[in-house]
């Protein structure tokens, strides 16, 4: 069913139909939220404001923009502003949450350049990352990574930019060049 | 539409997602042949898009539209509770009670205020007060039979032949008003009896 018609169900009393929103767009937003946060309880806690706020402000909802961009505003928001009052702390990532099993060398290598890439992207400035994770993880277009963060399009295209770039600094200091 | 290095490079997100638009997938993919740069990028993204997100459990996924209904109910109940608190049947009765004695108190100190500034302006006098009585229609004639008929204080004699000649004259120049005073005094002192 599409997202206006489970609005207007809502709207008009049907309050299943909240069910269907929430399991339409869970795995997004809580992958979308982990990243920001870089941590697993706080993306799951935040997940469930970030649909709550959602739902109780879908009345004063306009159907001008889409449902899931609105969604992920909501989204960006209520992450940034927990890590901004909790002074969010670097959290160790362990290979183990990944699930492997770092036997090979390989493996190693190949795990230790996924936590500097992470450990990279949380450095980046918020804006340049949000661009990186929207575009990149999430798969929005230009457009709707623009409208997501409350930019221009040339916005996103330059944050995008350097975000990219300076993240192959980051891992070029540490030895791991990604090269064609 | 020609495709150059930048906007090629901007869109190598949407290719590995295949967002592409068929028409432009094959000049896409020439440019990643012949551009180094754009290869780089391209094997950089596919390596940021190997970091996984940690599973939350299959249990999570189950829970969390439920739990979002359910916190989304007991918010509305909470926000319905506070606003009935202002239209319970028994807080509605108290304030119509209170506002009705506020009223009524109103209302009796606003006669009993009336009262007095009427008081105020007619004192209670004797009818047979000089400042009572009304001559206006009574001629120069008449004004030496009056005076006699008045004591030091401006109060009429009421002794003697009060009947004799002024009697009728008297009581003719009377208000309707001041007729009910004098019967109200007369019949207090139980003189009323001719």
């Amino acid at each position: 069913m599409e997202d206006f018609d489970l609005i207007e169900r809502y709207i008009s009393g049907d309050e299943d139909s909240i069910e269907e929103l929430v399991m339409k767009y869970q795995k997004q937003i809580y992958a979308l939220v982990y990243r920001i946060t870089n941590d697993i309880e706080e993306a799951k806690d935040l997940t469930q404001k970030t649909f709550v706020k959602a739902i109780n402000g879908l009345k004063g909802f306009r159907k001008e923009a889409s449902f899931k961009t609105w969604l992920y505003q909501i989204a960006i928001n209520t992450s940034l502003n927990h890590i901004r009052q909790s002074k969010h702390e670097e959290v160790e990532i362990e290979g183990s949450i990944m699930g492997n099993k770092a036997n090979a060398l390989t493996d190693i290598m190949e795990n230790e350049k996924r936590n500097y890439i992470r450990k990279g992207l949380d450095e980046l400035p918020e804006r340049q990352r949000l661009a990186i994770v929207l575009r990149v993880y999430n798969g929005l277009s230009c457009n709707e990574t623009a409208k997501a963060m409350g930019c221009s399009e040339g916005a996103v295209k330059a944050h995008y930019h350097n975000g990219v770039k300076r993240l192959r600094g980051i891992l070029k200091e540490k030895g791991y060049e990604v090269r064609s | 539409m020609k495709l150059d290095h930048d906007r090629i490079k901007e869109m190598l997100p949407d290719y590995l997602k295949g967002s592409i638009p068929k028409e432009m997938r094959s000049e896409f993919e020439t440019h990643l042949k012949d551009c180094e740069n754009c290869r780089g990028e391209l094997s950089f993204i596919t390596e940021m898009m190997k970091v996984e997100v940690p599973e939350p459990g299959d249990l999570f996924w189950q829970m969390l539209p439920r739990r979002v209904k359910g916190i989304v109910e007991e918010e509305k109940a909470k926000r319905f509770s506070l606003t009935s608190i202002f239209f319970r049947p028994l807080p509605i009765a108290a304030t119509i009670s209170v506002l009705l004695l506020l009223v009524i108190t109103y209302t009796t100190t606003m006669q009993k205020k009336e009262i007095k500034e009427i008081s105020e302006v007619e004192p209670f006098s004797s009818p047979f007060s000089v400042a009572v009585v009304d001559y206006s229609d009574i001629s120069e004639k008449d004004i030496p039979i009056i005076e006699e008929r008045l004591d030091v204080n401006g109060e009429y004699l009421q002794t003697g032949n009060l009947l004799e000649f002024s009697y009728y004259r008297e009581f003719a120049s009377l208000s309707s008003k001041e007729m009910e005073s004098l019967y109200e005094v007369l019949n207090k002192e139980q003189r009323n009896g001719g």
